[in-house]
């Protein structure tokens, strides 16, 4: 009877979770769920924003549940873990196509606390870093009633345990990312930059790169040949994720400030539409036109997640657009106003013949009927050499498959590109 | 029934004589005689037997090493035949027309004036060449009729067969000149070839400094020397045949009116200058060889300019009034060839307009609509 009632009580938490502690918590938050109000609401709005921003890096959900006392929802003593992963799986919560993230639930009658993850890749993640060391992050606060500083350490410390997981679990994984050869960042800029993309690179199996070059034309390219460096790059230096070695480039050359995204593998070139590499594009440009060159690539590095992030969901960021115009759909009147045009024009073209005929005299400009033509004389016929000049222009092949506009450009070498001035 | 009365006395009934540009002869209307034009030249006197020396020398004249264009030898003087000739002169236009005695002109053949007054014949130059007519007037009313078919404008009425009949065979003053063209023009010229390979298109592009010099000789660039016949009139009707050329002889006069030279040798030189330059600077680019471009960096064009000759060319005019506005065709009176401006009918040209666009418009939304 008594664990029926257990059942029901819970069935009923599950139903109206926010409902059962909307009293405790006046700001609405998707990651801190303050229910024992322990924070005020600066605080809760602080951390709130710092888990959003690490969950987004990371791209693994990071999340905080303070309640009074489990055992009041219906749980028996030891049953914490069993609360927190009921709440993470109908509570949807979680980032990404495996909902990764992790969840610290602290219930304050008894002191508890239960870290629960959910997904290959945190689990991965805490099991490598270690569950009581990324509790030795927070305890010693909870212990003191910090409440404040032990869940901001306890981001803190997933933040440090993701990152340093996707650095050492793929294998395949080129060991940098950011390849600052022109020399336009910080020693601090790069190692954050770095962290990031590689946080990325392995959350989505697909490599997330940057390269900053002085001039091309050191590497025997010209400056619209910069797409070719950067296959040559993309091969030699055997960049990309996964068996189809997946992965996304950012090539700078900083003395005709030309750029080339360069996209490769099914994947990769799936998540970068021709469409996207203009929104990517458009992300960064501003920053590098007023050279912030850090900006530039941390949001490069970002929105290349959100875009990996939407093909992940099975929704490229891509524009389908066809124009407007659909068989049918077109009234009489707009496909009239249309047509008009070339009406319009044809008739000024045929009364415009019409009436050049009616006048046919013309001043002479020549006189070649009055020639002696046996008595031309050509007295120099010099045809000399000077030099050759030499254009190479890339072969398109589109990949198929898509329509009304949408899709990617992806050529016979199986890499995709778009490319501008900064 | 003409406007000018052919009166060339027949050696043999003293009846009228006019030239017949079919059979080349002078026929008379009365006794039906024929003469060739020598047999007639012969009778009377033997000024085209000069001309013809005059011809001969012209022929053989190198041309002239000087900047100057040569008119020392242009034309000569009337001589006894100035007793034989009439000059008129229009009061609407002021054009002045001669004529042999036995021509009367009725009307001004530009503005179509009927009161043009006789003057004093003097101060003229005796032409060195006349290619007489060739094409009859009814020939030539045919080649107008012709010129008017397929022309969708034309007001209706202006067709009418009245405005035709004010047809005049004219004899128009031109200078004939004579020169050659130095030519010395550099170009920039490119041979483009281009080829694919799996992922690239690659383009080649070979350039040249190409540089073409040489010289033109031109023989009788025509300019008229009429200030009323305008200028691109007489262009648009070119060209003559000058095989058919003859030294001047009053013989080919009768039944036409010659218009009195009134620009100078001098002053026409310039649109003599600018074909001649622009053809032989043409006809070095046509010896340049079929590259992918050509564009003409250089040129220098040096023109010798030889003889000037005067000669009297055959033209059929017709001036006519339309809505207040005077409209002129010419018919080149040797080949038949036609230049002239038509009026427009405003009223056809809007329905053609609005024809065109309605219907261009019906079928353009219909293939949008079902197409698109």
């Amino acid at each position: 009877m008594k664990r029926i009632l257990s059942v029901f009580v819970i069935l009923l938490f599950l139903a109206a979770p926010m409902a059962c502690f909307a009293d405790n918590d006046s700001v609405d938050t998707e990651y801190i769920f303050d229910f024992s109000a322990l924070l005020t609401e600066e605080q809760l709005a602080e951390l709130e924003a710092e888990a959003e921003r690490v969950s987004q890096q990371c791209g693994c959900g990071i999340y905080v549940l303070t309640i009074d006392d489990y055992l009041e929802h219906g749980y028996e003593e030891g049953e914490l873990w069993m609360m927190a992963d009921t709440i993470y799986e109908r509570w949807e919560l979680g980032v990404g196509a495996q909902n990764d993230g992790i969840v610290l639930v602290v219930s304050l009658a008894g002191r508890n606390y239960e870290i629960t993850t959910y997904g290959d890749f945190a689990n991965a993640a805490v099991a490598n870093y270690g569950e009581d060391t990324l509790a030795e992050e927070f305890l010693p606060d909870f212990r003191a009633d910090d409440w404040y500083s032990g869940i901001y350490n306890y981001i803190a410390a997933c933040r440090q345990l993701f990152s340093g997981a996707e650095n050492t679990r793929s294998e395949n994984a080129a060991p940098e990312h950011v390849f600052d050869l022109a020399e336009l960042l910080t020693a601090e800029q790069l190692a954050e930059l770095e962290a990031e993309a590689a946080l990325v690179s392995q959350r989505y199996d697909c490599g997330v790169y940057v390269l900053t070059i002085n001039d091309c034309g050191e590497y025997g390219y010209s400056g619209s040949e910069l797409w070719k460096l950067a296959e040559s790059v993309y091969k030699q230096w055997n960049l990309g994720y996964g068996v189809q070695n997946d992965g996304v480039m950012l090539v700078l050359s900083m003395a005709e400030r030309d750029y080339d995204i360069t996209a490769y593998g099914d994947f990769a070139n799936a998540s970068f539409t021709d469409y996207g590499k203009e929104a990517l594009a458009n992300e960064f440009l501003p920053d590098f036109r007023v050279n912030d060159w850090y900006s530039g690539f941390y949001h490069y590095i970002t929105f290349s997640q959100r875009m990996l992030d939407m093909s992940a969901q099975g929704e490229p960021l891509d524009n389908y657009d066809d124009g407007g115009y659909t068989r049918g759909e077109m009234s009489v009147g707009t496909s009239a106003a249309i047509g008009a045009v070339p009406g319009l024009l044809s008739a000024f073209g045929v009364c415009g013949a019409f009436k050049r005929g009616m006048k046919n005299a013309r001043t002479a400009v020549r006189a070649e009927e009055y020639v002696r033509g046996t008595d031309i004389k050509l007295n120099v016929r010099e045809d000399i050499y000077t030099h050759t000049t030499e254009q190479r222009t890339r072969i398109n092949t589109d990949s198929g498959g898509r329509s009304g506009g949408g899709g990617t450009s992806v050529n016979s070498g199986g890499f995709s590109h778009s490319s501008g001035k900064f | 029934m003409p406007n000018q009365v052919t009166n060339y006395k027949c050696p043999s009934c003293t009846g009228p004589l006019h030239f017949v540009g079919e059979s080349g002869k002078l026929e008379c209307d009365y006794c039906g005689s024929t003469y060739t034009v020598e047999e007639i030249e012969k009778l009377y006197g033997e000024k085209a037997e000069q001309a013809a020396q005059a011809f001969e020398s012209a022929q053989a004249a190198p041309p002239s090493a000087s900047g100057e264009w040569d008119t020392s030898d242009i034309g000569s003087e009337w001589g006894a035949d100035g007793a034989k000739m009439r000059a008129y002169s229009c009061p609407s236009c002021s054009a002045e027309l001669i004529c042999d005695e036995t021509t009367a002109a009725t009307s001004c053949p530009y503005c179509g004036n009927p009161t043009i007054v006789p003057g004093q014949f003097k101060g003229v130059l005796k032409p060195d060449y006349v290619l007489p007519f060739k094409l009859k007037k009814e020939q030539a009313v045919e080649a107008l009729k012709k010129h008017y078919q397929g022309k969708r404008l034309l007001p209706n009425a202006f067709t009418n067969e009245n405005h035709i009949q004010e047809i005049k065979g004219v004899y128009v003053p031109f200078w004939l000149y004579d020169g050659e063209a130095d030519a010395d023009i550099s170009y920039e010229a490119t041979e483009v070839s281009s080829y694919s390979t799996s992922r690239e298109r690659i383009t080649k592009t070979k350039h040249f400094n190409v540089r073409r010099a040489g010289t033109v000789p031109f023989e009788k660039i025509p300019a008229d020397a009429s200030s009323k016949m305008p200028d691109n009139y007489m262009d648009a009707i070119e060209p003559y045949d000058y095989g058919e050329l003859k030294p001047f002889s009053l013989a080919y006069l009768p039944g036409f009116l010659a218009d009195k030279y009134d620009v100078s040798a001098e002053e026409c030189a310039a649109r003599a200058d600018l074909r001649a330059a622009n053809t032989a600077a043409d006809i070095m680019r046509s010896t340049v060889g079929s590259y992918s471009s050509c564009v003409e960096r250089s040129r220098s064009i040096h023109l010798r300019r030889g003889k000037v000759h005067y000669a009297l060319m055959p033209v059929w005019t017709l001036s006519t009034q339309w809505r207040g506005q005077n409209f002129l065709f010419t018919i080149n009176g040797q080949t038949g060839k036609l230049a002239g401006e038509l009026p427009v009918d405003k009223g056809k040209y809007w329905r053609w307009f609005a024809g065109v666009a309605v219907g261009v418009t019906a079928v353009a939304a219909v293939l949008i609509k079902f197409l698109l």
